[in-house]
């Protein structure tokens, strides 16, 4: 598909404007996208970025306004029709089959003769990717590749599909350091050949870096849209948050440096995965009161596992655990719940709360023998209820009611609400797991600002996070964990980001 | 004859055949509805209508070939129910496969009453020129009936299309990912519904083989429980069609072995020989299960019981 001479924009919206029960996601939004360019979409969760994306793939078709593809009028019901104009999704959250192979993922719902040819099909996608820099072996399975492989196939299955205009959506929110770059490269590439991108994303820097246009969506609406030669960081942080408020949230609480108790003190722990191979070698971690100390290491590398046999949830095959100078044996999860510990889970959908349950009840869900909500035989429910509109209120949590799903809440809303109820109890401990993966600007400073707050009363606090700008603003004192084994560890003044990059990748032990 | 020498194991193996081909056509039922997503616990009752349809079809037209087409026919009409309730009402494809389950044999056993004492006359065997004539294997299986070839065709076929052509990979993809599919313009409720429907017909399939090959008359109960053997053969065989084959000549066999120790008036209670099949259903499955456990290996479809929503956020 070539843009003809005179046709200015590949993508055109004008007012389009899409509404749910309730809230107006889309309102008479416009936007351009040029041949060649990098238009960056920026705004908090709940901005209309991902309703205005699946508009644009024909997930949900507009309620009012007009698309234009390449100049020409479009009418989008299914994804089906956006594709075969050249447009092409890359999901935040993979679309992908585990079961099945790179190839076979990428051929879905293409066109194909009715006996496929494999060796010819894994040929053409080899090819395929050799010219983007997509390297990623067609033969292997879904499940075998890691988050950055399976990301290329997501791109690579767009292309394969010939899509001009690419929508990126968050696509470096789940990426180490290492493969945003390489991310970059292949951005770059597509541009260079004739692509047109749409690139969803919080993380500024990157956002300044790669686009040319930058458009702030808020509430529905589209607040600006910029050049990126004439904008910068702090104007659009600005024009996102829509107030002040956020500078204040920014700022991080100055570094407390007391010798306190040891909270929590690991020597030699040794775990096991679920299929019985040895993940955790050894490690030796202490913790102190007042201190949040910072678990740095790429996903995988067995710092979920530390986590787990921390919080009891698995049991430890050797080593010692001392917590508060009593040396437990095999934990259980009700008694670290006893013993005052919190956990943020880093699947916060799955272990963090229950999807189908109403926020009032997953604030319950240590709870339930608290004496405040359970009277004689029954739930007091409109107790619980009470409770719910407080922490909700206290905590910052948009939601219609308490009373609806906590599974259908934005990622922000969903850690809030994590958040409120472990710190409802008298906390002495907190794992936070990757607490603010892919949340927005405003729900991040709100963690972060509660963590820190916990802090300077007391708390210890465990932080494991691959982030490392969050590193550096969150911890006192800083581990990096490699294959199952603590490589290093300093307290934060010492350390810098280069360095810990490296030893996260297991080329430098410290 | 020599008991437990080489003739007797080639006997065995005939009956294994026989005995284990309903079996066969109702695991790749299964196979092909799971591979789509919808398990469907209805086997037992499927077969159970498919059964009395060849039965009486056969009675009054005197046709193997017609009785078996109908007994498919029937069947699938019957699977459509599961069908609709399970993927445009996305209800619980257990309750609903249960409900099948009791449906067929209720039904079976209601129309077949005045039928009991009739009788029709046997598939007979038809020997393949050359391949039946080697020595063993050619007896065990090249000198079966027709309904035996079919299903060898069937496991051909069914392989060919689940692993090398794209209609196969669609399929697959229903029973991982239903949502992706969706996403790529795919329509979930079409192959689904034909994944559930055409596997209700092989289950229909296998049921017609009782009354046509196996017994030749009617009773209520006919299949007496082996389409809930053919429910474990399609875990037991990975959901693949090549080793539902193997699994369900292995459960042949098991009762074949059962009815000639019976017949051989070898001391061990009847009760426990008719419990040999299933003992073994559990036993094996329980194996399997712990195997893969180990090696992590996850082979059943990911999707698979679970209905599809369209995922609207807001």
């Amino acid at each position: 598909m070539q843009t003809p001479p005179h046709q200015p924009f590949v993508l055109e919206l004008r007012g389009i404007t899409k509404a749910f029960p309730g809230i107006i996601a889309n309102d008479h939004v416009d936007f351009t996208l040029k041949q060649g360019e990098i238009h960056t979409i920026l705004g908090e969760n709940g901005a209309g970025k991902s309703t205005l994306m699946n508009v644009i793939a024909g997930l949900y078709p507009p309620e009012q306004g007009e698309i234009l593809v390449f100049g020409k009028k479009v009418h989008f019901t299914n994804p089906r029709q956006s594709i075969k104009h050249g447009i092409g999704m890359v999901h935040q959250h993979f679309m992908l089959i585990r079961n099945h192979t790179v190839t076979e993922n990428i051929i879905l719902g293409t066109p194909q003769r009715f006996k496929l040819d494999f060796r010819r099909v894994n040929e053409e996608i080899r090819r395929l990717g050799e010219k983007y820099g997509l390297t990623v072996d067609p033969q292997k399975k879904i499940q075998e590749l890691s988050v950055g492989e399976q990301q290329r196939v997501e791109i690579l299955k767009v292309l394969y599909r010939g899509a001009k205009i690419l929508i990126l959506d968050e696509p470096t929110a789940v990426l180490t350091p290492q493969e945003s770059e390489a991310l970059y490269q292949i951005i770059e590439n597509m541009i260079q050949k004739d692509h047109s991108i749409i690139f969803i994303s919080h993380k500024m820097k990157e956002v300044m870096s790669l686009s040319d246009r930058i458009t702030v969506l808020g509430r529905g609406k589209v607040l600006g849209t910029f050049v990126k030669e004439k904008t910068d960081a702090q104007e659009l942080a600005k024009i996102m948050m829509g107030n002040e408020e956020i500078k204040e949230l920014l700022v991080s609480s100055p570094i407390v440096h007391r010798t306190q108790e040891v909270v929590l003190q690991v020597e030699k722990i040794c775990a096991n995965d679920d299929r019985g191979y040895q993940v955790l070698s050894e490690v030796d971690l202490e913790v102190r009161a007042g201190q949040i100390v910072g678990l740095a290491g790429v996903s995988g590398n067995g710092q979920a596992q530390l986590a787990e046999v921390l919080s009891g949830i698995r049991p430890m095959v050797s080593g010692t655990y001392t917590y508060w100078g009593e040396k437990l044996k095999a934990p259980t999860v009700s008694d670290m719940i006893a013993r005052g510990l919190g956990y943020i889970p880093e699947d916060r959908k799955r272990y963090g709360i229950a999807g189908s349950l109403s926020i009032s009840h997953n604030f319950l869900l240590r709870d339930h023998k608290n004496p405040q909500f359970y009277g004689q035989q029954f739930l007091n429910i409109n107790k619980m209820n009470q409770y719910a509109r407080i922490k909700m209120q206290e905590f910052d949590i948009r939601a219609a009611s308490e009373k609806i799903q906590a599974g259908v809440l934005s990622g922000g809303n969903i850690q809030k609400t994590i958040l409120a109820r472990e710190s409802s109890r008298a906390l002495k401990f907190l794992i936070a797991s990757q607490p603010i993966r892919g949340l927005d600007v405003h729900a991040t400073a709100f963690i972060q600002k509660v963590i820190l707050q916990a802090k300077s009363e007391g708390l210890a606090v465990l932080l494991i996070t691959e982030d490392l700008d969050e590193l550096f603003l969150m911890s006192d004192h800083i581990y990096v964990i490699c294959d199952g084994k603590m490589v290093g560890h300093m307290p934060k003044e010492e350390a810098n980001i280069e360095q810990i990059g490296l030893m996260m990748t297991g080329v430098a032990v410290s | 004859m020599e008991t437990f020498g080489m003739e007797w194991i080639v006997l065995i193996m005939v009956a294994a055949i026989k005995m284990g081909t309903p079996l066969l056509f109702g695991t790749l039922g299964g196979v092909i509805s799971e591979r789509g997503g919808v398990i469907n616990l209805g086997m037992e009752g499927l077969m159970l209508v498919g059964a009395l349809t060849a039965f009486v079809v056969d009675l009054h037209l005197d046709s193997k070939v017609v009785a078996v087409m109908c007994a498919a026919l029937a069947a699938g009409l019957v699977t459509t129910i599961h069908a609709i309730v399970c993927i445009s009402l996305r209800a619980n494809q257990i309750a609903s496969g249960l409900a099948l389950a009791m449906f067929g044999s209720g039904l079976s056993g209601l129309l077949g009453d005045s039928l009991i004492g009739k009788t029709v006359e046997s598939l007979n065997n038809l020997p393949i020129p050359l391949l039946s004539a080697i020595p063993a294997i050619g007896t065990i299986f090249f000198n079966q009936d027709m309904m035996v070839y079919f299903s060898y065709l069937c496991v051909a076929l069914i392989w060919f299309i689940l692993f090398k052509t794209t209609l196969g990979l669609n399929i697959r993809s229903m029973g991982e990912a239903p949502e992706v599919c969706d996403a790529l313009g795919l329509s979930v409720f079409r192959y689904r519904y034909g994944c559930v429907i055409v596997g209700g017909m092989l289950i229909g399939i296998g049921g017609a083989y009782f009354p046509l090959v196996l017994t030749s008359f009617w009773v209520d109960n006919l299949t007496a429980g082996r389409g809930w053997i053919a429910v474990a053969l399609v875990i037991f065989a990975f959901w693949h069609p090549v080793k539902a084959l193997l699994g369900a000549y292995l459960f042949g066999a098991a009762i074949a072995l059962q009815l000639r120790i019976q017949a051989m008036g070898i001391a061990i209670p009847s009760y426990f020989l008719e419990m040999f099949p299933y003992i073994l259903t559990i036993a094996v499955l329980t194996i399997v299960t712990i195997r893969n456990n180990k090696r992590g290996l996850s082979v059943m479809p990911a999707a698979l019981g679970l209905a599809f929503f369209r995922g609207e956020k807001h």
